[in-house]
Formats: structure tokens, sequence, C-alpha cells
């Protein structure tokens, strides 16, 4: 029978039910035990708690036992403490209740109350009998007495009479029912009351902590009984939570006897750790740790594997398995950490076997979730290498020795066996793989790969790129250096992209040692270039890339080409002008090109060399496609088709590098603009600030930066800029490279090409992109003449030098001969001389005589003196010229600035004869003023008609009847021969005739004048001019009319010109003129 | 104790890293780089699921063996790296208040940092500064 069954009641956890007694009729309860065990469990019941706590629905179990009043039951076992006391009776008879029953009844009462137990029910088991349903019912019914009896307050309901379900199963149901409700009912309550107390206990209890005496492993099994019972009820989340409260409480026990003095039970866990089994992830509780615990003699391994085994079986239950993957690693590291903490003994490498089976038994159980399971095998990975190294499995690690095979037998001993005769069990395949290299390392690999696989799957890159780089090592290590460089690269690609530049650094020291075999001279020159390493460490690689590049490329007939860029950074690249201002064939054009040097020391570069493209539309159009830069694509689009001549004028001359680069758009200023915004009526409604372009601000970068630039084809380097042997100083380097063309066309730079050490090439396709270039035309000879000095104008009359050049253009000229233009093709050349000198004269009379001035000046356009000296007036005829000029004075200075010099003679002639013209030239010697020889400046002109022919002679007289002129009166003039401040009245021109008999005595002429105003006034003008008299004949003459003639200036002299009179002003007036 | 900081851009490219102590060799610089650099992995996958931006998220689930690490995220994705070391005394004891608060200050610091208008966002804190007010804050605050 299974209620009297006591082994049962020892097993604990799940096999956990609750305990109910049953007193009275046994062998009664025992035909009912069956059906009652069935269907307690069979729904579920509201269990409600005191403290506010909610309110849960559970399903019960029960087992029964019977009732032993002489037992008694430890008060704070809540497992083998019975919960619920059932009286069970089927006596009908009142009499013999009252003989014999009542007794029984009241004894078992008794003992109840002596051990204050309020939690009991009485049933009362009535056969139905179909014969008695037409009888009266009695008065009275047993179960009536006995709760008249017995039943104290509220305790009425706990007496129950049910009809026998094994003898009338069809009537018996409702009363059934309500007694199962009952008793389930009645269960928790009396949970209620029992666990309440017991919280109040183990509070108590946990209070009592910091109490030397008190121990830890004592209150974990007591605490534990709550979540026993929490899980018996299936309320496993509560269950965990108990558990995660001593967990909680350990944890910070462990921590704390780190700073403060340590309690005495936790030295228990200080003990040496001799088994490290792996978890078992099952409800099953785990009774060998659990009675080491009560023994109190685990170690620290041994209670935390009871105890996540715990909590994972209450998650498991919950159905929550990545809650355990991820408790899984958390307790894999505290464990660690307290181990540590509390510095427990083990052999080398039991904690870690210890970590990698806990992580490999969590694995299984969390299949279904793959983002748990990456770090799972993460750790399990590195557990199984820190234990490989332990015991010499790595690749290239000696053989293991004696001591280290020994350690593989200690860590197999501690793992103890496994429990299932499962072949795949972790704990099997450890044991196998710590037996030799071969099976270790394909677990190993096995282990990483699926790490990798799995991190790569839920998106965890950087994880995966970390395993990446430990498989590297150890691959690198088996000698499968291939497949090392791919994860490396792989690796070093995306930390490049991300910019960890240090750990790209250390990754590629990585590389080139994994690929050292393979004489990687190109990463050994990039890590040399890395400007983030120590220079010590690019010394070396420097040395080492020289070193690989003597070695192993030496027997290579052409040289290795690699990408510019990770070595050299070109700074500008520059077409140096030509001297003419084009560019011709068979001479140089000069590109200047200035980059960066990121090695570490001098390096011997055999060539430098740009690459020359024969430019086209169509070519460039071909070629950008292969860039797949947008930005590129775009110009193209916009450029349009233009005609070959204009071509050049697109060509760039000059770049910097830096122009290139994308611009950071956190530079651009932000177009924001305020704005005033206005409401219908025309008031103000809003002000707003507005950033217009938002595709700006909103523009996504273009993530092919990221993308590796290909190594760039190698072109023909036929037509080319080159320059051989260099040296190339680390930093900024700035080269002058030539190249002579020997076609026309138009030719733009391409790949840039630096040789190093006759063998590595390094090529740049930066310019490739950028329609930088120029145009070479053929030129033929060319002779110019040339002014030595441009600004100066040529001087007639003085020595100066010119220049005659002969360009030979693109031809080659061997000889050149000069010969005399005048002989065969006359080839005019305009040149403009300007004289030294201009001279101007004038004829000066005074009275018959007569005088010639002549001024000497220079118009030379640039400054220029000339010292004069012996000027000379020669006159033809027998007119001889008398020197008035200055006879001391020995040096004239005629400068260019605007000096003039004046010289003068005296015509001597007779004056009554009148003269014929006569030619007369002025000459003067004139000399540079640094220069010794004199040169001579003649200056012919003719002097016509200069006898004085008349002379006027004026005289002015006062008005009749007045002594004085004065103003506003009417005076006399007198011309003679002789003819306004003046107003002339009446007459103011006439016609005299001369005679030429009457000489000597003039023509007089009076005229009426009134000077204006008063004072010394000039006499008036007066200016004798020709009479021709009206012609008769109109054929002869033009005109009809008499009309004038002007004399020649040295005809006619006003002997009165300088004459002037004296006016006085008005007489005053007597009287006004009214009238006026 | 903390034993390092780090500022990762919103790009997550470092922008600033620094660690305090005695193990300032190359070695360990490195190994702090490689203990932020994964941890990114987690910090973006709370940041994937998580709603709110400036949450700060507890330790990161890998490498915790010696050391534990905690993230903060500003509203720019500027995310700032406390680590701090599980084996240490006071650093196994720490409390996440206390991890909030010296992330709060670490992003104030990183505000100022970038105040200044020669800095250019996105590249790296050069500025002596900030390096030095972040080591006090890794000394004494935590």
């Amino acid at each position: 029978m299974k209620g009297v069954d006591s082994s049962q009641t020892n097993k604990e956890g799940m096999t956990n039910k609750p305990l109910i007694t049953c007193a009275g009729d046994w062998n009664l309860f025992c035909t009912l035990e069956a059906p009652l065990v069935a269907a307690i469990p069979q729904d579920s019941c509201e269990w409600r708690r005191s403290y506010g706590r909610t309110t849960k629905f559970v399903y019960l179990d029960a087992s029964f036992i019977k009732y032993n009043p002489d037992k008694v039951y430890p008060e704070y076992n809540l497992l083998k403490r019975p919960i619920f006391h059932i009286y069970w009776t089927d006596c009908m008879d009142i009499e013999f209740y009252k003989t014999h029953l009542r007794e029984d009844v009241e004894t078992w009462f008794k003992q109840l109350e002596k051990n204050n137990i309020m939690d009991w029910m009485v049933v009362l088991v009535e056969t139905y009998d179909i014969r008695k349903t037409n009888k009266l019912i009695p008065r009275t019914t047993v179960l009536d007495k006995i709760k008249g009896e017995f039943a104290i307050k509220h305790t009425e309901d706990r007496f129950i009479s049910v009809i026998n379900p094994i003898k009338s199963e069809a009537r018996s149901a409702d009363s059934w029912r309500g007694l199962i409700a009952k008793l389930r009912h009645f269960i928790l309550v009396g949970y209620n009351k029992v666990l309440n107390k017991f919280e109040e206990y183990m509070r108590e209890q946990r209070e009592r902590r910091n109490d030397p005496e008190w121990d830890f492993c004592k209150y974990f099994i007591l605490q534990e009984q709550l979540a026993f019972v929490l899980e018996m009820l299936g309320l496993y989340e509560e269950s965990l939570v108990q558990y995660d409260e001593l967990d909680a409480l350990f944890s910070q026990f462990v921590l704390n006897s780190n700073i403060t003095e340590s309690p005495k039970w936790l030295d228990k866990f200080k003990q040496p750790i001799t088994s490290w089994q792996a978890i078992r992830l099952t409800a099953v509780v785990p009774q060998h740790l659990r009675e080491l615990i009560i023994k109190q003699k685990a170690s620290l391994l041994d209670f935390r594997s009871y105890l996540f085994q715990r909590q994972s079986a209450m998650l498991l239950l919950t159905y929550k398995p990545a809650e355990i993957a991820s408790r899984c690693l958390s307790t894999v590291h505290n464990t660690q950490l307290e181990l540590s903490l509390l510095n427990a003994q083990s052999i080398d490498g039991a904690p870690a076997c210890w970590a990698h089976l806990a992580c490999v038994e969590t694995l299984h159980v969390c299949e279904s979730c793959t983002e748990m399971q990456a770090p799972l095998l993460h750790n399990a990975k590195d557990k199984l290498h820190e234990l490989g190294k332990l015991c010499g499995l790595l690749p290239g690690c000696p053989e293991p020795s004696s001591e280290q095979l020994h350690l593989v037998v200690m860590l197999s001993a501690g793992m103890g066996d496994s429990e299932t005769n499962n072949k795949i069990s972790p704990t099997v395949r450890l044991k196998e793989a710590l037996c030799s290299k071969t099976t270790f390392q394909q677990y190993y690999l096995e282990l990483a790969e699926l790490a990798m696989g799995t991190y790569k799957h839920i998106g965890r890159l950087r994880f995966a790129r970390q395993i990446g780089r430990d498989l590297a090592a150890f691959y690198s290590e088996l000698g499968e250096t291939s497949k090392a460089v791919v994860f490396l690269v792989d690796a070093l690609r995306s930390y490049e992209e991300q910019g960890w530049m240090d750990l790209a650094a250390q990754t590629r020291l990585e590389l080139v040692a994994a690929a050292k075999k393979m004489k990687d001279y190109e990463r050994c020159a990039r890590i040399a270039s890395t400007v983030e390493l120590e220079i010590l460490v690019r010394h070396f690689y420097f040395e080492e890339m020289m070193k690989s590049i003597k070695e192993s490329l030496s027997d290579k007939q052409k040289a290795v080409q690699t990408e510019l860029n990770d070595c050299f950074q070109l700074i500008s690249v520059t077409l140096l002008p030509s001297e003419r201002g084009i560019y011709i064939t068979e001479n140089k054009v000069q590109v200047r090109l200035v980059f960066e040097s990121l090695l570490p020391k001098d390096v011997a570069c055999t060539q430098a060399a740009i690459c020359i493209d024969v430019y086209t539309e169509r070519q460039t159009e071909k070629q950008t496609p292969v860039k797949t830069s947008k930005t590129d694509l775009s110009s193209v689009g916009t450029q349009s088709p233009k005609k070959s001549d204009d071509v050049s004028y697109n060509l760039v001359k000059s770049i910097k590098l830096d122009d290139l680069k994308p611009k950071d758009p956190l530079l651009n200023p932000m177009h924001i603009i305020s704005k005033l915004h206005y409401k219908e009526d025309k008031t103000l409604q809003k002000a707003t600030v507005e950033c217009l372009n938002q595709k700006i601000t909103l523009k996504r970068s273009d993530s092919s930066k990221y993308r590796k630039p290909s190594a760039p084809v190698r072109s023909n380097y036929e037509l080319s800029f080159s320059k051989n042997n260099i040296i190339i100083h680390p930093g900024l380097n700035d080269i002058v490279l030539e190249y002579v063309p020997t076609k026309c066309g138009t030719f733009k730079l391409g790949l840039v090409s630096l040789t190093i050490e006759e063998k590595l090439e390094f090529l740049s396709d930066a310019l490739l992109n950028i329609k930088m270039g120029y145009e070479v035309v053929t030129q033929g000879v060319s002779v110019y003449l040339n002014k030595v000095e441009p600004k100066k104008d040529l001087v007639a009359g003085l020595e100066q030098k010119m220049e005659l050049v002969v360009t030979n253009g693109s031809s080659k000229l061997e000889e050149v001969w000069l010969t005399c233009p005048w002989l065969e093709t006359v080839m005019e050349v305009p040149l403009h001389f300007t004289p030294p000198l201009l001279a101007t004269w004038r004829l000066l009379t005074s009275n018959t005589r007569k005088f010639v001035n002549v001024t000497v000046k220079s118009v030379v356009a640039h400054l220029v003196s000339f010292v004069l000296s012996e000027p000379k007036l020669e006159c033809d005829g027998n007119i001889t010229v008398s020197d008035l000029n200055p006879k001391t004075c020995r040096s004239l200075l005629v400068s260019s600035d605007g000096t003039t010099v004046s010289f003068m003679w005296e015509l001597l002639k007779d004056p009554l004869v009148k003269a014929g013209a006569m030619k007369a030239t002025f000459s003067v010697q004139y000399q540079l003023s640094d220069d010794e020889q004199s040169r001579s400046f003649l200056c012919p002109f003719d002097i016509q008609d200069y006898t004085t022919l008349f002379v006027i002679r004026t005289k002015l007289e006062p008005g009749k009847g007045s002594d004085f002129c004065r103003a506003s009166q009417v005076c006399c003039l007198h011309l003679t021969v002789q003819r306004t401040m003046w107003a002339v009245l009446g007459r103011t021109a006439g016609v005299i005739t001369m005679d030429s008999s009457g000489s000597g005595t003039g023509q007089c002429v009076s005229l009426d004048v009134m000077p204006l105003v008063a004072g010394y006034l000039p006499l008036p003008t007066v200016r004798l001019s020709k009479y021709i008299a009206a012609s008769k004949d109109p054929k002869n003459d033009t005109s009809v009319h008499p009309r004038l003639e002007p004399f020649s200036p040295g005809q006619v002299y006003h002997a009165g010109k300088a004459k002037q009179v004296h006016v006085l002003a008005p007489t005053p007036k007597e009287h006004l003129d009214i009238t006026a | 104790m903390a034993v390092c900081v780090a500022v990762i851009g919103k790009d997550n490219s470092p922008l600033y890293i620094g660690g305090i102590g005695n193990d300032c060799s190359t070695d360990n610089e490195l190994s702090r780089q490689w203990l932020v650099h994964t941890a990114l992995d987690a910090l973006e996958e709370r940041l994937a699921t998580s709603s709110s931006i400036n949450a700060n998220s507890g330790n990161s689930t890998a490498h915790t063996d010696l050391r534990d690490l905690y993230g903060y995220v500003t509203n720019t994705r500027i995310k700032l790296v406390l680590v701090t070391s599980s084996t240490s005394p006071s650093g196994s004891n720490i409390r996440d208040a206390e991890v909030r608060t010296a992330l709060r200050r670490l992003h104030a610091l990183y505000a100022d940092a970038i105040c200044n208008p020669f800095h250019l966002p996105g590249d790296q804190i050069t500025s002596v500064k900030f390096d030095k007010q972040v080591k006090s804050l890794i000394l004494n605050n935590v």
C-alpha cells in the first residue's frame, strides 16, 4: 500500500507531496485512497495567501499516511511534517457512535489540540441505500452528533459527509466533488499557516547570519524547503526566487570575505576541490550533492553545481532555456571569481574543466536559442584552449611531459564517470579530447568554428572576428598558414573599416607573423608604414621587408606591384609651366610630385614615374565606370562633349590630393534662414528658423569608402614622366619628373609608380579620376628681333643694342648662319625710331629788327639727357646772323622730362629792303650725358615774309573838353596806320589805302572809344589785315565779296602794343537823373 | 575600481580609450581595446532591442572572467563604455548606481570636450584636459 510506504516519504524534491494523516477507520480509507489520490490533482484550486501576495491557482497532489499519535514531527521541517489530518468513519449508527466511536474521536481531537494542530477534517462516509430513501430522514445523524460535540467556532464546515463512491458511483458524484474541493481548500489553508510560520522562522534565522555560530549550509537547507514546497505546489518561479536569494546571499558573503573577516562556515568552502563533475540539467534533485551540503562537506564547486542545477531545474520547468544559458555564463564567471577570492585549492585546470563542461551541458539544453549558444560555445572553446595549454595539447607544443600526462589523468578522474553511457556526453568528449593532440585539435576546431558560425549567424561579427583571430593563431601553429591568413585578413578588414587602427596594426603584425613563411613583403611594408606602431617595430619590419625583397624577389624578372597608398601618400602633383607658355614636342615637360613617405627610413627608389595616357573624351568615359565612386559618374554626366581644341582647357594643371577627399559634411555651413510668417490679415503669425536643405544634413555617407581598392593594374609605361635613382626620405619628398614628348596631342597623367629596390613597385591610381594633363604642339623655327630694353624707345642717332632670337622650336638645329637679309628674301621688321631732339622756332619782331628764337626739347619716352653745345644758326643769302646766346654757359642740358633750351639770334638785314623767303638751318651738337661722342642735330627751316610792312601806332586822347580819360566818357583813339575794354563808337573798321609812293608818312584813322571802367587800361587791340577788293571777274575768284587776309606775323609791328592809358573814374553826378 | 573608459563614435570607431594603473604597457592597452571592441556587439544588440536610447545597459556578457563592462549611449549614439575589474575587491562590489553616476559624469566630460570649437565631431578626442579628467574619474569616483 502506498500510504504506508515510508520510504517514499524520504525522497524529496519532485517526489514531495503534501502529507495527510488518516485516523479512524483505516480500512475504509484504504478503499477510498486510490480515487482520492487520483482526484486531488485533477483540478486547480485558488490559493489565497496572506501579506497581500498574489493569489495563485495551484494543482495539488497528496500522499496519505496512517495517523501515528506517538510520532513527533519536527516543527520546521516542511516536508516531513503532515500538513493535514483526516478522521474517517462510516458509522451510521448513533448508538454505536455513543458507545465506541466518540471516545476515539475525542482522543484524536485532544491529540491534535495538544500539538496545536488546527488543520483537520472529519469525514463520514455514507453508503447510499435505496431502501432507506423512503424512510424519514433521521432526526440527527452521526455527523451532526460529532459536529455538535467537537465543533468550535468556524469549524463547522470541517465536518463532511460523503456518499461512498465505491458502492454507488452515480449518486456520490456531487458529494465526492465537494469533499475533494474542501480537501484542496483546507490543505492550502494549512499550508498558508505553516508557511507563514516557517517564513517567520526563516527570516529570524537569516537575521542571525552575522552570528559567528551561524551556518550557511544549515540555512540553505532550511530555505530550500520553502523552495521545495513552492515547487511542489507548481510555483516554480517563486521556488526559483528562493534559490536566487540563497545565491545572492552566498555571493555577498564571498565578496565581503575579501574585505572583512570571513565567517567560520565559509572556511568549509575553502577546502581543496576534488571533484569537478559535469552539471546535469534535469529536474531531478542531485541528491549526492545535497547530502554533501547537509553534511557540510561540499566544496565550492559542489555547492555551485548544486545551486545551478536547481535553478536550471526551475527554469526548465518554466520553459526558459535561454535564461539557463545566460545564468550559466554568469555562474561560470562568478564561480571562478569566487574560487580565486576564497583561494580554494584545486589542481590546475579543474575550474576550467568544470566551466567547460557546464557550458557544453547547458548548450544541449538550450539548443533552440541560437543567440545564447554562441557565448557558451565561445566560453567552452576558451576553456578548452586553457586546458590544452596546460596539458601540452596545443599545436606547436612539444609532446606532453609526464607531468602533463599525469594532469590529464587527474582531470579525467575529477570529472567522474558519465552517468549515461551516451557516447557524445560532454564529459566523454572532453576526456577523449584530453587524450591526444589529434582529438584535442579536432574538438577545439569544432567548437571554435561552431562558435564563430553562430556569432556570425546572430550578427555579433566582432566576436566572430575575435574567434577568427584565435583560430588563425591556432592554424598558424598547425602550419596551415593559408587558413590563418584568411581569418586574419577578414579581421583586419573589419578593424580598418571601423577605424580601430591599433587593432588593425596588431592584426597586421599577427598576419605577418603568420605569413612569415610566405615572405610577405607587402605586409611588412604596410606595417613599417603604420604610424600607430612604435618606431622600433616599424624599423624591424622595414628591415624584414628589405630582406624579403632581396630574398624572394631577386630572381623575378618583373617588379612586383602593390598599392602605393599603403606606404606613401601623394600630396600634390603639379605640371610645371613651360618657358614658352606652351608645351612643344622635343622639349621636356616637367611634373613636380610631392608625396609623403611613411616608411621609417630612407629607401632607394629606382624609378619614380607617372604614366601618360592619350587623352580623349571617350577614354575618360570608358575609365570612369571602373572607378565606382558616385561623384565621378555625376561629373562625367554633366560634362558636355567639347571640341578637341577646348579639351586642354578642361585639363587640370595642378592638383592637391587633399582636394579630392570628400569634404567633411560637418564642415559645411547649414543653410539656416530666419523666416517671418504672416496671417491673412498681414499680422505676424510666427517667426521661424529654417534649415532649407535637409538633404545635405541627411545625406547618407557613401559606403564605398570601406571598399578596399584593388591594386591598380600597371599600364603601359612607355610614355611616362620619370626620374631614376632617387632616395626617398621619410616624410615629405619633392621630386621633379621629366618627359620629352615626341608627338603632338593632348595627354593626361595616369598611374603613379614608385619602384623600390628594383623589384617592388608601388602603384597609385589616384590621378586616374582627375583630368590632369597638358597639350603638346609642334612648333617651327622662329626668329625674333627684340629690343634689349623693351620699355625704352629706340632713339634715332644713337647706337642701341638689339637682340636677334632664333628659336628652334620642335626641330633640332645643328648650325645657324646669319645671312644678309637684303640679298635674297627681305623680311621687313617695322621699327619705330624716336628723334632724340625736337626744335621749334619763332620769329620775333621789334619794329624792324628781326629775331629768331629756337627752343629745343626731347620727346623720348624714357628719361634721357643730352648735353648740348655749339648752337648755330646759318642762313642762306646775304643775311648775317648775330648770336645773342650767352657764351659763358658751356653745357646746356636737355632731358626728356620736359626741360627745354632756348637760343636767340638776330637777323641782321636792311629793314627797308623787303627780303624774300630765306632758308635757315639750326644746328647743335648733342651728346648723351654719359657718352663721349657728340653728334650734330640739324633743323632746317624757312623764314618767309619777315619784313615789317606796317607799324601801327596808337594814341588815345580824352574827349573834347576834358583833360583826362574818364570812364564812360568818349575818348578819341588815333591810329596811325595805323588803327575793346574799349567801346568803339561809330566805326569799328575801315579801309585805308597805302600808297607806295607816300612812304614815310602813315595813314591816320581816328576812332571814338569809350573806356567802360577806370584804371590803367591797355589800348584796344588793333588788327591790320590786307583788304582784297571784290573781284570783278567771277571766274577768277571764288568770292565775289571783298575779304580780309592776315599779314604774316613779322610783317606788322604794333608799336603801342604794350601801352596803357590811365582812365579816371567818371565825374560824380550832381543830381540824380530821375527819368533814367 | 574602473580600469578603462572608452568613448566610441556613432560609427563604432574609437574616439577615446583611456586606462589607468600600472598596466599601461602596449599589451594591456591592446587587450582593453579588444575588450571594448567586442563589447560593442553586446551594446549594439541591446540598442537594437531597447527602445530608449539613453538606456544604461548593464554587463555585457562576454569576457567577464576578469572584467565587467558597462555601456551608456547618448542621444547622438555616442557609446560610453566603463570597464571595471571584477577581480579587485572594490570592482567586484560596485553598485549599479555608482556606475550610472560615473557614466553620467563621463557624459558631461565628453560634452565639455567636444564643445571645443576646434574639435571636429567624429575625430578622436585628443584633449589633454579630457584625458586628465577621465583618469581622475576612474581613480576617484568609482
